[in-house]
């Protein structure tokens, strides 16, 4: 008995200690920062933020990125695995720095995150804030003092097919705001416009290359259609989605629309599908398409490209990757 | 129920002679339904392609030269290489679905039985699951197929363990040692679903466990027909003890059956059986359950009439569903299972309303 009031005890205590410890970091000790507070609409609800998150978690690996390009690294203080595909430049080591709190590409279950104590939680999508997963929701997070930001306007399943490029942009821009670091998120959305700027001239007046997007498959072949963010990317890459009379973004598609769509040139997603393990998917998955679509001039060239698919959601690394694509759809507008 | 099954007779003799012309009639009918539907799956799809082409394509291929070429490499793949495997698979997972279940139906003796009641598919479903997040790596190199064929057979090997008693099998045992495996598979695929984190490889698995015959293949065709012709075979010459078995043990020993024996040859049939098609096509939901009662409501309950009649039912309504689920919303594809109980469930619950059906469920 005495163990367990001891126990007891030493559990008020333990809680007695933790409140002043976020009562502090929350508390007028903080120093006030000029341009706070700010007040930014995510998903239909408005944040405002007194001061600069400091603790922030990031979920699937393209907010963390979109972070990284913004300089913000060291105010995160937690994110999530990421071994979909190669890193991009010089982020594995500012990865490698970062604790990690789960170890999927998704946020970690409901108590997990909640204990972070995070300041702001930004992600690609919703899937994360899924009760029905055992994860915190959105509004729960709120409750606890940790708003969530949803990178590309992805709300709901049907505000995914509404992406736009731009959308990329004012994330960036949003973000600036929130951090107070407006400057740099303006240099970096001039720069990012300075890029697609270039791609959109150089491909200009060349005739769209027809492109199929695919994730494989034997049949019906997992495709993308023609609304929603990898479209978005073949046309700002000189192409034409040769599925874009399909309606949907990630989709399930009729073998006989692919053998008859007659693409110019493949891409096809890349990322290992399960935790840590890397698995060549991409080459089976192009020998399928391939094999489907054997009478097209993308099958007779072996015109393929392997899409990172985390470059295939909004973020910053959405952006590059059009570039990416359109060397490899339009070589001779890169040779300058 | 097991009043009704008990009450239940084995051949209705009286009655044979006189349904007799009506069941040549009925097969003749469903035969034409059968060829109908495949002339329809062959002539319409995604991409539209005209019926001279369409079908000069497969007069081309059987005599070579027979017509003049008028269609292009694309539309002869389409036709070739996707449309008729794929009407072929859907007449013989159609076929062999609804057969397993009258059968399955008589050997538990409960008109609730369809394939998926012995958690065969279940442990299809998880190998099948297995590959599509793991990757082939998962499972030796195994392919989708492969892996869910493997998977089957583990089920069925369980099954077997966990319903027997002193060498015997009882139905009472093998539906639920049926049923809790269905649940422990399907609560392995949903762990190694979850697992997976990702919406791309959750989506295609849905797919996959909701049936699609988008896959087929030339190369998938023999096997599958195989194990049914060997297995329509087989229980069309056994149909007496069929018979017998639904009446009861008692009244099957009397017959002069060896029961158990019985009861383990078809467990093992229906289960390769189920294995092979789900390998193929996935779990294709309610053809199983609802074909074999309407080919009792039309034809009694002789299985001598109700194997060919069920075969037939379950062929032309997969396809016919097939069909459907690559009309309605193409060029994107609808699961099978959405079709099978959006179109069979309407017409079973007319059926059941149609007739007195009461004696006709009984299984026997």
């Amino acid at each position: 008995m005495r163990k367990l009031l001891a126990l007891v005890a030493a559990l008020i205590l333990t809680a007695c200690g933790q409140t002043p410890a976020t009562t502090r970091q929350a508390g007028p000790a903080a120093a006030p920062q000029a341009g706070f507070p700010v007040t930014i609409t995510n998903c239909g609800r408005t944040l405002t933020f007194d001061r600069p998150p400091a603790k922030v978690v990031t979920g699937y690996h393209p907010s963390l990125e979109t972070l990284f390009a913004l300089g913000l690294q060291d105010r995160v203080a937690g994110r999530t695995n990421f071994s979909e595909s190669a890193f991009l430049p010089g982020q594995k080591e500012l990865y490698d720095r970062i604790p990690e709190i789960s170890p999927t590409i998704m946020l970690p279950q409901k108590e997990v995150m909640l204990a972070q104590g995070a300041d702001f939680v930004l992600d690609n999508a919703m899937a994360a804030f899924d009760a029905a997963g055992g994860y915190a929701t959105v509004a729960e997070l709120d409750a606890a003092g940790s708003p969530v930001y949803i990178l590309g306007g992805w709300c709901s399943p049907e505000e995914t097919l509404e992406y736009t490029l731009d959308d990329t942009l004012t994330d960036l821009r949003n973000l600036g705001k929130i951090f107070g670091v407006s400057d740099r998120a303006d240099r970096l959305v001039a720069d990012l416009r300075g890029r697609l700027d270039d791609v959109r001239e150089r491909v200009a007046g060349r005739p769209p290359v027809k492109v199929l997007a695919t994730d494989g498959g034997k049949g019906p072949v997992n495709a993308y259609g023609g609304a929603g963010i990898t479209n978005q990317m073949i046309t700002a890459a000189g192409g034409v989605n040769v599925l874009a009379g399909v309606k949907g973004d990630y989709t399930e598609v009729s073998v006989e629309q692919v053998s008859a769509a007659h693409p110019d040139a493949i891409l096809v997603s890349e990322y290992a599908t399960l935790r840590g393990e890397t698995m060549p998917t991409v080459r089976a998955k192009t020998a399928d398409t391939l094999a489907i679509a054997r009478n097209s001039p993308a099958a007779k060239d072996r015109r393929v490209l392997a899409v990172p698919v985390a470059a295939q959601h909004p973020g910053y690394r959405n952006l590059l990757a059009i570039e990416d694509i359109a060397r490899f759809l339009h070589p001779d507008a890169f040779t300058r | 129920m097991t009043s009704a099954l008990q009450r239940a007779r084995p051949v209705d003799t009286g009655g044979a002679h006189r349904r007799g012309g009506r069941f040549v009639l009925l097969v003749v009918i469903l035969a034409v339904a059968v060829v109908a539907s495949t002339w329809l799956a062959v002539s319409i799809g995604a991409v539209r392609i005209g019926l001279p082409q369409a079908w000069g394509i497969v007069a081309d291929r059987l005599v070579p030269g027979l017509v003049p070429r008028t269609w292009t490499p694309v539309q002869e793949q389409i036709v070739w290489e996707f449309r008729l495997p794929r009407a072929l698979l859907a007449l013989l997972v159609g076929a062999g679905l609804a057969v397993v279940g009258a059968v399955l139906q008589a050997l538990v003796r409960n008109p609730l039985a369809d394939p998926f009641l012995l958690g065969i598919s279940s442990g299809a479903s998880f190998g099948a699951v297995l590959v599509l997040i793991l990757g082939a790596g998962a499972l030796g190199g195994l392919s989708l197929s492969g892996a869910a064929f493997a998977g089957s057979l583990l089920a069925l090997g369980l099954v077997y363990v966990l319903a027997q008693r002193a060498g015997r099998i009882t139905p009472s045992r093998l539906v639920l040692a049926g049923v809790a495996l269905a649940y422990l598979f399907q609560a392995l695929y949903s762990f190694v679903l979850q697992q997976a984190q990702s919406g791309r490889a959750a989506q295609q698995v849905l797919f996959w466990l909701m049936g699609s015959l988008g896959g087929a293949r030339w190369h998938m065709l023999p096997l599958p027909a195989a194990v049914l012709a060997v297995g329509l075979v087989y229980l069309l010459l056994q149909h007496r003890q069929l018979n017998a078995l639904t009446a009861g043990e008692e009244s099957a020993v009397s017959l002069g059956v060896n029961v158990h024996r019985l009861r383990l040859t078809l467990f093992v049939l229906t289960s390769l059986l189920v294995g092979v098609l789900v390998a193929t096509s996935g779990a294709i939901a309610f053809v199983g359950l609802i074909v074999p009662h309407a080919a009792r409501l039309l034809v009694g309950a002789d299985h001598r009439r109700v194997l060919p009649v069920t075969a037939l039912l379950g062929a032309a309504f997969l396809q016919l569903v097939d069909v459907a689920a690559r009309v309605v919303n193409a060029p994107q594809e609808l699961a099978l299972s959405i079709v099978t109980a959006l179109f069979g469930v309407p017409f079973f619950l007319w059926l059941l309303r149609r007739r007195s059906v009461d004696r006709a469920v009984t299984v026997a």
